[in-house]
C-alpha cells in the first residue's frame, strides 16, 4: 500500500469532504454573490447606470483577497476542535491526501468559483445598467496583462498562503490571529525598511516601500527610484519561494497535528 | 499487536502524565483500562491511535510507529472518542463516504447492529441524539472489522437497555484477529465483558492482568468470609465491610474491580506486589 498518495483515496476524500460540506459551501456563495450584487449595482446605480472598468477591477480584487483569506482561514477549522478533529486524523488516508484536499478548495476550487460567481454578476449588473444609457459600459477584463487587475491572483496566491498556515496552526480565531500577526509583521518590515534605507544611503530618506521603490531629496530635488525589472524577477521569484514554503510549512504543521 | 517502550507524554515538558511507560497488548482480548479522573487513559489511548505523540519513548501498533498516522497503520484502528462528532449526512450517505476506506468495513453487520441498538436510519446524523450517535458510532466501528478498536468512555451517554446491549455486542465481536480496549471511569459497565485489566496510575500501567489470573491470587469478599490474617485491603460500605485478600485456594473468585481500583489508587502497594 501506498502510504504517501493513493489516486483513489484522495478522489474517495474530495467526494467525503465535498459531501460533508456542501452545505455551507452553498451558503457562503450565496453570501459572495449576495455581497458582490450589493457593491457592484450600489455604485451603478448611484452612477446613474454606469460603472467603470477600474471599478470592476478595485471591486474584483478587494472582494476576492478579502472572500479567499476568510474562506482559507476556516478550511482546517475542524482540527481545532477535539471532537471534529479525531474522526478526520484517523481516517486512513494520508496527510498528503488531507493536504491536498483543503489546499484544492481553498486555492484552485475557490478562485474558479470566485471568477465564476463575479461574472456572473458583474454581467447582470452591467447589462441592467446598459439599459437606457447611450454610453454603454464596459466589462472588466481581469486576465488582460494590459491592466493591473491580474495582480489579484499572484497576491491572492501569497495571502493564501498565510492565512493557510495560520488556518492550520491556531486551534480557534484563525482569521483573526492570522491577521494580527500579518499587520504585526507589515508593521515591523516598514520600520526595519526605513532603517535600513536610512543607513544605506547615509541620510534620512523621504519614503520608502520595502521592494518596491525609495524617495529620497538630494540637493533639493526629489528623486524617486523604484525597482527595475531585474528587481521585478527578483521579488516575483521570492515571492513564490515565500509561498511554496508556507505551503510547505503547513503540510508539516498538519503531518504534527495533535489532539 | 501493541508494544509500548518506554512511553513519556505530557502537554509540557514540566508535566508528564505519563512516564516510561511499558505495556504490551494482544489480539484476541478485550482490555478495560481503568484510571481516575486525569490519570491520563484518555491521553494513553490517543498515543496508541497516533493522536498525540510521546517526547520519549514509541508506540507501535501492528509493527508500525502510531505516531506517523500512516494509511495501512489507521485501516487497521478505529477509534471511538467520548464524544462523537456525526456529519450532517444521512446514515446511507455516511456508510457510502466512509465505509470504502476500510477494507474488510461489513454493511450487513452495521444495519444489524443499528437495529439491535434501535438507531433510526432514516435520521439526519447531527440531528441524532448523543447516545444515539454513540451508538451509531460503535456500530460503524465494530463494522470496521478493524484489528484494534478503541473505546473512550463508551457507555457515557448511553441508557440502560443500550448499556446492556453494548456489552452483548461487544463480547460477540471479539475474534482471535481482533483486540478491543475500553477506556472508563464507570467500572461497572466492565463487568462481564472484559478479559484482561490495565490500571494506569501514577503515570504508569500498574495492573496488566487476565481477570482470571487476579481471580486465582486475591478473593474478593466480605470481611466474615475473609481470611483475617491475610487480608491486604478493606473498605467499609453500608452493609458492612468488603475485603481483597489472599486467595489460598488458588480457585478462581470473581473480581470486583471497583474494590481492586480502589485499593490500587489508595496506594496499597501490598496488592500490587502479590499480583507482579
Amino acid at each position: 500500500m501506498n502510504d504517501i498518495f493513493n489516486w483513489k483515496r484522495f478522489i474517495a476524500l474530495f467526494k467525503k469532504h465535498s459531501a460533508e460540506n456542501y452545505k455551507t459551501y452553498l451558503m457562503s456563495i450565496g453570501v459572495l454573490i449576495g455581497v458582490l450584487t450589493l457593491i457592484l449595482s450600489f455604485i451603478t446605480y448611484t452612477s446613474d447606470g454606469h460603472i467603470g472598468v477600474f471599478q470592476q477591477g478595485i471591486i474584483f480584487l478587494n472582494i476576492m483577497i478579502f472572500s479567499g483569506t476568510i474562506f482559507t482561514s476556516m478550511i482546517f477549522a475542524d482540527l481545532g476542535s477535539r471532537k471534529k478533529a479525531i474522526p478526520i486524523l484517523t481516517l486512513p488516508v494520508s496527510h498528503l491526501e488531507k493536504y491536498l484536499v483543503a489546499w484544492l478548495y481553498s486555492f484552485v476550487v475557490f478562485q474558479l468559483v470566485y471568477v465564476g460567481c463575479f461574472y456572473a454578476v458583474d454581467y447582470i449588473v452591467l447589462y441592467a445598467g446598459n439599459v437606457g444609457i447611450s454610453d454603454k459600459n464596459n466589462m472588466v477584463n481581469i486576465f488582460s496583462t494590459d491592466d493591473p487587475f491580474w495582480i489579484a491572483f499572484p497576491q491572492f496566491a501569497v495571502l493564501q498562503a498565510i492565512c493557510f498556515i495560520g488556518a492550520i496552526y491556531f486551534e480557534r480565531l484563525h482569521f483573526i490571529k492570522t491577521a494580527f500577526l500579518f499587520f504585526l509583521f507589515i508593521l515591523f518590515l516598514s520600520v526595519f525598511n526605513t532603517m535600513l534605507l536610512n543607513w544605506i544611503f547615509g541620510f534620512k530618506v523621504d519614503k520608502g516601500i520595502p521592494f518596491s521603490s525609495v524617495g529620497i531629496t538630494e540637493a533639493g530635488h526629489f528623486w524617486f527610484i523604484r525597482r527595475d525589472h531585474l528587481g521585478d524577477a527578483v521579488v516575483f521569484a521570492s515571492l513564490v519561494l515565500v509561498c511554496g514554503l508556507l505551503w510547505l510549512g503547513s503540510y508539516f504543521r498538519l503531518k504534527e497535528k495533535q489532539v | 499487536m501493541i508494544e509500548i517502550i518506554d512511553l513519556s507524554f505530557g502537554y509540557s515538558k514540566k508535566s508528564t502524565l505519563l512516564k516510561k511507560l511499558n505495556l504490551k497488548l494482544e489480539k484476541g482480548h478485550i482490555y478495560g483500562l481503568l484510571g481516575k479522573n486525569g490519570a491520563g487513559k484518555s491521553t494513553l489511548l490517543k498515543n496508541i491511535a497516533g493522536l498525540a505523540f510521546p517526547f520519549e519513548g514509541k508506540c507501535m501498533v501492528n509493527g508500525k510507529i502510531a505516531a506517523r498516522r500512516q494509511p495501512s497503520f489507521l485501516q487497521g484502528l478505529f477509534f471511538i472518542p467520548e464524544e462523537v462528532h456525526m456529519p450532517s449526512l444521512s446514515t446511507e450517505s455516511f456508510v457510502a463516504r466512509t465505509a470504502h476506506f476500510y477494507p474488510a468495513f461489513d454493511r450487513t453487520y452495521f444495519y444489524k447492529l443499528l437495529s439491535e441498538f434501535d438507531v433510526d436510519r432514516e435520521e439526519n446524523l447531527s440531528k441524532l441524539s448523543f447516545g444515539q450517535q454513540k451508538k451509531m458510532m460503535i456500530s460503524f466501528g465494530l463494522a470496521t472489522n478493524t484489528s484494534l478498536l478503541i473505546m473512550d468512555e463508551p457507555t457515557n451517554g448511553l441508557d440502560i437497555p443500550s448499556k446492556v446491549q453494548f456489552r452483548k455486542v461487544i463480547s460477540s465481536a471479539l475474534s482471535d484477529e481482533r483486540c478491543i480496549i475500553i477506556s472508563t471511569h464507570q467500572v461497572r459497565d466492565l463487568d462481564s465483558l472484559i478479559d484482561t485489566l490495565l490500571v494506569l496510575h501514577n503515570k504508569e500501567i500498574v495492573v496488566n492482568l487476565p481477570l482470571d489470573v487476579i481471580g486465582e491470587r486475591l478473593l474478593f469478599s466480605s470481611a466474615g468470609r475473609a481470611n483475617p490474617d491475610r487480608i491486604l485491603y478493606a473498605e467499609d460500605n453500608m452493609i458492612g465491610t468488603n475485603t481483597i485478600s489472599i486467595n489460598t485456594d488458588e480457585q478462581y473468585g470473581k473480581v470486583d474491580m471497583e474494590l481492586l481500583f480502589n485499593a490500587v489508587v489508595n496506594g496499597e502497594n501490598l496488592i500490587l506486589q502479590h499480583l507482579k
